[in-house]
């Protein structure tokens, strides 16, 4: 039923139908718009496309207040369609005006409407069996998705809140697709916001509850799972990475030179997959993975001193011109003071020896995601 | 309005209309709203700034060839020692009557450039911030003016105003951009690396030596780094440091300057008393310099 793809074909072709037998309102009129706006999508009229769907679900969402959630999977399907034609409607308008200033504002308007929906659904009085509550999650996905493709993030927590305080059936009893979406949405939202911990658990679940035929789901969300990961000094199975290549392309070069605690390799592989990492917002996240590389590093000169009290910074700067990375004595100061500040290293400096002074008891401790 | 008003009124347009030449005077961008530009017909050369509530009289808006005017008076006024306050005002009512006749050529990028420029050297990040995001739009319009010295001030001031995802696309729009090796772009480019590799050493290095206006920028923060810089300090040097190898590693020219920093944030000589920097008494005082750094709100003025 959809617009999208070999569907719309399919509805222009049993368009016919619908002059000779009249159905009773609204469904005449959004059945109508349905096929107007197909055919628009059909002949790449995208702006018109977009003005018929949202005259479709404007309909609906005034009906839909009284319908039972049968009406849901209905929704779904138009909620979906009309972000997407939004979007294709914002681009082709952007391609033909070139203009920057109202970029976007279909995929606003669309927004503002599915909101509605979603406002719909969570503060739906029926009884919960057939309550449009049960479309709370499938919906809140279409909505964040949106925001985030709009950089609105800010308007993403109204969504979490509301969602927080509803009084809503157990997370566990929606359908697992609905917990996925909403569980990788906000590990994305808390990872844009550097809670890197509570990232990790949405994340971790999201995957683990993710079908292995959805490998499209699951690259997405490793792709933000694996940085986390590795700022935990956890590196990718070669398995892992095996399974899902797209992945490897993308962080096997940075996680390899961790592993090997090379330093000048990490920031080779970081400017060359640059712009994936800054396109899924992890750059930053990776970025300080090179402290992990780092650790890594003194760690394995630490094993191979065979654990001494004591590590000349002069040893230091030369297990570093090893790597690729010929520091200066002050730069390496600060390199260590750096690494002692963020708690990879249990140590002090003294500068009046050029010294590391290691803690006896435990100078590398395990890494936590405390920042 | 009476008809002796009408009359004068209808007699100053003409006077207007025959004065102008019309061999330089730009046509507004057609823009997709048409209704929304207006002809300017004011002849009051300066003009103080004032916020738009209600809709646009022409009478108040000066036509671009006075703008041209304008722009000069003010500029030789600055440069004669004129007060920032009213230049700005000034500046900011050119750019008003720019924008509402929907002018938006060389001399609007001309215009925002150079209160860019002197916002920066009187440090106000919200005029500057204004202007560079106007100079974006303008740029991408595909209007000339000096857009990598702007590229680079842009880096920085997210840098400044601590922007991550906003830093993450700049960085991003440098990767891919003509002028990404020249000296201003580099610069702003080693200093965000510097910083986020904690290379406080090159940092100072760099905030001593930068090209274009970078160093107005970098004086936004400085002194945040350098806080920053002695709480690693701190924790990494327990057993203490030399006052004079932190006052250089930290850009000071001389010790005393260093020494009169630390003051400011009540760190007196009882913590450096041989010229040991006593790194644990002095954390706690750090502590409370860096939360007054966090709190401030630095975003534009709109």
């Amino acid at each position: 039923m959809s617009l999208r793809g070999a569907a719309t074909s399919n509805v222009i072709a049993q368009s016919h139908r619908f002059h000779y037998h009249k159905l009773p309102e609204p469904w005449q009129q959004i059945v109508e718009y349905h096929i107007e706006a197909a055919i628009d999508y059909h002949e790449l009229r995208f702006v018109n496309a977009y003005e018929k769907q949202k005259e479709l679900v404007i309909l609906f969402q005034n009906s839909m207040r009284d319908w039972d959630n049968w009406c849901l999977h209905v929704l779904y399907v138009f909620m979906q369609d009309f972000q997407y034609i939004a979007s294709k409607a914002d681009r082709q308008m952007e391609a033909m005006t070139g203009e920057e200033e109202n970029k976007d504002r279909y995929l606003k308007t669309a927004a503002t409407l599915i909101s509605k929906s979603f406002s719909i659904c969570i503060n739906d009085r029926m009884q919960l069996r057939g309550s449009k509550k049960w479309g709370v999650y499938r919906l809140s996905g279409i909505l964040l998705g949106v925001y985030i493709k709009l950089g609105q993030l800010n308007l993403c927590t109204n969504v979490t809140k509301a969602i927080k305080v509803a009084e809503l059936p157990e997370f566990y009893e929606f359908p697992k697709g609905d917990q996925v979406t909403y569980l990788y949405y906000s590990g994305r939202l808390a990872f844009a916001e550097q809670n890197y911990a509570q990232a990790e658990i949405a994340l971790h679940e999201a995957f683990r509850k993710c079908t292995i035929r959805s490998t499209e789901h699951k690259d997405m969300i490793l792709f933000l799972l694996v940085p986390i990961r590795m700022l935990r000094g956890i590196l990718p199975s070669p398995a892992l990475l095996d399974r899902y290549p797209n992945v490897r392309d993308t962080y096997g070069g940075v996680a390899s030179a961790i592993k090997a605690g090379n330093v000048r390799a990490f920031m080779d592989a970081l400017d060359e997959n640059e712009q994936s990492f800054i396109k899924y917002g992890t750059y930053f996240a990776v970025e300080r993975a090179r402290s992990i590389a780092l650790r890594r590093l003194f760690h394995r000169v630490y094993h191979l001193l065979d654990r001494p009290k004591k590590i000349l910074l002069h040893d230091i700067q030369v297990a570093l011109t090893f790597v690729g990375l010929p520091l200066s004595m002050e730069e390496v100061e600060w390199t260590m003071a750096n690494l002692i500040f963020n708690g990879f290293i249990k140590a002090y400096i003294s500068h009046e020896h050029l010294t590391l002074v290691l803690s006896l008891r435990d100078p590398f401790p395990p890494l936590t995601l405390g920042e | 309005m009476t008809a002796d008003e009408e009359r004068k009124r209808m007699e100053r347009l003409q006077r207007f209309q025959n004065n102008a030449s019309t061999s330089n005077i730009p046509a507004p961008i057609p823009s997709m709203r048409k209704g929304d530009a207006v002809v300017g017909t004011s002849t009051e050369v300066l003009k103080d700034y004032l916020r738009l509530t209600s809709e646009v009289d022409p009478r108040n808006v000066r036509p671009y060839l006075i703008l041209k005017q304008a722009l000069k008076q003010v500029t030789n006024r600055y440069k004669d020692g004129a007060e920032y306050p009213w230049v700005c005002s000034q500046m900011k009512s050119i750019r008003q009557d720019l924008m509402v006749q929907h002018i938006a050529n060389k001399f609007s990028v001309k215009v925002y450039e150079y209160h860019a420029r002197i916002a920066l050297e009187k440090s106000d990040m919200g005029e500057f911030n204004q202007c560079q995001s106007q100079l974006k739009i303008l740029y991408a319009k595909g209007i000339h003016g000096h857009e990598e010295e702007f590229l680079a001030y842009r880096l920085l001031y997210f840098i400044f105003s601590q922007h991550r995802s906003d830093m993450a696309l700049v960085l991003g729009e440098i990767k891919s951009s003509a002028y990404k090796s020249s000296p201003g772009v580099q610069h702003a480019l080693a200093v965000h690396h510097a910083l986020e590799t904690g290379n406080y050493h090159v940092f100072f290095i760099l905030y001593q030596d930068a090209p274009n206006m970078n160093g107005y920028l970098l004086d936004q923060f400085v002194n945040r780094e350098r806080i920053k810089a002695l709480c690693i300090i701190c924790k990494a040097y327990q057993a203490g440091i030399p006052v004079t190898f932190v006052a250089t590693e930290l850009g000071f020219d001389d010790v005393r300057l260093f020494k009169r920093f630390l003051k400011v944030y009540h760190i007196t000589k009882r913590s450096y008393e041989n010229g040991i920097l006593q790194c644990k008494a002095v954390l706690p005082m750090l502590t409370t310099a860096m939360a007054k750094f966090n709190q401030v709100d630095i975003r534009g003025q709109l």
